[in-house]
């Protein structure tokens, strides 16, 4: 928005909307140049917006997504875009399309509004919301393994995993080789050697 | 207008797509199966080659260890014998309880002056137990069912020869160790002492020329049961005088002597037994007078360790202690809690009492031998308890 305006508006509505900007003995009272503007506006980007700075994201199949800032730097990767300046019109996600990205944007948004977990009851909240926010076909959960691994989002990612380990906790190999397409390359006498080193565990 | 043979191969390409999709990388698959159970995981071993590769990774196991110890998948390791049949037996139970769980049998070990001794770190529990004459020692892994039987240190012997093992655990480089300590006695000569160390990596025993700041007269200068505990890769030890700890420090490979408070060990040392125990990470000392009047039990822990400051804590139990079946601490559990000795209460159930210091609150948890083909359930007398971490470091 400051972009568009130039030095005489600056100069009338500094006032109003950089109250928190520091004035020094030299500047003139009211008078800004662009150039001042824009070197604070590099040194202090939170004070100088206000704090509903959106990011739009997209989607492999280019569905956009308005999201708050807050929200969105739950995702390391989305992150260290924003900090490398690569946001400006929106963050391409080529990996993540956007049903799996809807998702995501819905457990981000839930675990930046809980407060952190001091009180039970949004600590209690927030388990039910993770509960059931995994209750969905195998499909989707890998996805959403994947999308969590890409954007680096720790908690999902943590979260996720634990939920698959304890879906194939005690699957036989062959069950393990269906769920996630492995092709069993032991020959038949080798598999039985394996088996043999820890044959208590087959029971 | 498609065909029936198109229509098909639109769903199969659709399917194969999808099924192609669902390929992990490495990182994620090591992620999951780092949350699994032992057993789990030495299953899926015959998954894939690359699975196996994977799992038998060191740095698989490390961070499995992490997490089982952060997710408190940890259990309790006992350890029975048999006198009728002569046989040893290394069994697991859930830590709230529940049936015993038959992981090993030892044959044909000696019955006589039966004493034994076990010490668990990091996943490992090193067993030993001596008949006065010879003294054995094994390192085993509970969780993948695993023993090794350690070799003995010394082929020679002047005289008579006491053996002691002790574990421990070396940070800075990442692996359990062995020190065996053995005293020569012989008539007319100066004992010697022979210090040798074993280490699970190379699975051989090293002798080592160090300085022993003790002097040694006599043949036990070691206190009671051998006991030792290790702390920040520091093997410790109570002498015989009860008023100070050799230290053994595993980086360094150098003795030294810890001093314990003064306060910790009353003078009455006929009836005063002080244990060695690791509570929360940190060396403490129990003592329990077995001729106590008051059902209190005191443990010193030894919070700064380097300016030798040591805290007190009272456990008292709800009834006397010898109602009770006069127990002693034996280990610690996820960092709170305090194990002592089994105490059989009938012919299928054995209890333990365990003791929470966050709550001070007592609980008896009841271990039950259910139909096991091999154990005798009159015969059988359970000796050590040891509260354990799953791991799956190999041996």
């Amino acid at each position: 928005m400051l972009k568009n305006l130039n030095s005489k508006h600056i100069q009338r509505f500094s006032y109003k909307y950089l109250p928190q900007f520091p004035i020094s003995p030299n500047s003139p009272k009211l008078g800004f140049s662009r150039s001042q503007i824009a070197n604070y506006r590099s040194n202090f980007p939170t004070t100088i917006m206000s704090s509903s700075k959106t990011i739009v994201l997209r989607s492999s199949d280019g569905e956009t997504f308005e999201v708050d800032e807050a929200v969105a730097v739950e995702s390391q990767t989305i992150k260290h875009m924003i900090e490398d300046g690569c946001a400006d019109t929106s963050i391409p996600l080529p990996n993540v399309t956007s049903k799996i990205l809807s998702k995501v944007i819905e457990y981000c948004k839930k675990h930046v509004e809980t407060p952190n977990a001091d009180e039970k009851v949004a600590e209690e909240d927030l388990k039910s919301f993770d509960a059931d926010f995994v209750k969905v076909d195998q499909s989707t959960l890998f996805d959403l393994i994947l999308a969590a691994n890409y954007l680096n989002i720790k908690s999902l990612l943590d979260l996720t995993c634990q939920t698959v380990a304890d879906m194939i906790k005690g699957k036989t190999p062959e069950e393990i080789r269906k769920t996630f397409n492995i092709k069993n390359d032991f020959t038949p006498e080798e598999e039985e050697e394996v088996r043999r080193e820890n044959a208590w565990a087959f029971e | 207008m498609e065909t029936l043979e198109q229509r098909q191969s639109t769903i199969q390409n659709d399917r194969s797509q999808q099924r192609a999709k669902i390929s992990f990388p490495e990182e994620i698959i090591e992620e999951i199966l780092s949350r699994l159970p032992v057993k789990s995981i030495l299953r899926f071993k015959s998954v894939c080659k690359p699975w196996r590769s994977l799992i038998s990774n060191p740095s698989f196991t490390k961070l499995h260890s992490t997490r089982a110890a952060v997710n408190h998948r940890t259990a309790l390791f006992i350890s029975a014998h048999d006198p009728s049949t002569r046989k040893r037996y290394f069994l697991s139970a859930a830590h709230d309880g529940g049936s015993l769980t038959h992981l090993i049998t030892l044959d044909n070990t000696p019955t006589r002056c039966d004493i034994t001794e076990s010490q668990h770190l990091n996943g490992l529990v090193l067993f030993n137990y001596g008949d006065g004459y010879q003294n054995y020692a094994f390192v085993v892994n509970p969780s993948t069912h695993k023993v090794l039987k350690l070799p003995n240190p010394t082929n020679y012997a002047i005289g008579k020869t006491d053996i002691c093992y002790f574990f421990g655990f070396d940070e800075s480089r990442n692996e359990h160790k062995v020190l065996n300590i053995t005293t020569h006695v012989a008539p007319s000569v100066k004992p010697v002492i022979e210090i040798m160390i074993f280490s699970l990596s190379n699975y051989s025993w090293r002798k080592i020329d160090v300085e022993f700041p003790l002097i040694v007269s006599q043949f036990r200068w070691c206190y009671g049961l051998k006991r030792s505990v290790c702390v920040n890769s520091v093997i410790h030890l109570m002498l015989v005088n009860q008023k100070e700890l050799l230290a053994f420090d595993l980086r360094t490979e150098k003795f030294s002597i810890v001093k314990i408070c003064s306060d910790a060990v009353p003078h009455r040392i006929i009836c005063n037994r002080p244990h060695l125990i690791k509570v929360d990470g940190l060396l403490g000392v129990v003592c329990h007078d077995q001729m106590m009047t008051n059902n209190d039990v005191y443990v010193w822990i030894l919070q700064d360790y380097e300016n030798g400051v040591w805290v007190r804590e009272t456990i008292t139990f709800p009834k006397s202690w010898s109602v009770l079946g006069c127990p002693f601490p034996l280990d610690s559990a996820n960092m709170e809690e305090i194990i002592f000795s089994l105490n059989k209460e009938s012919k299928n159930v054995t209890g333990v009492l365990m003791y929470n210091m966050k709550s001070g609150c007592f609980k008896s948890v009841q271990l039950t031998l259910d139909n096991h083909p091999f154990l005798c359930k009159e015969h059988v007398q359970f000796q050590q308890i040891k509260w354990y971490v799953e791991s799956m470091v190999p041996l």
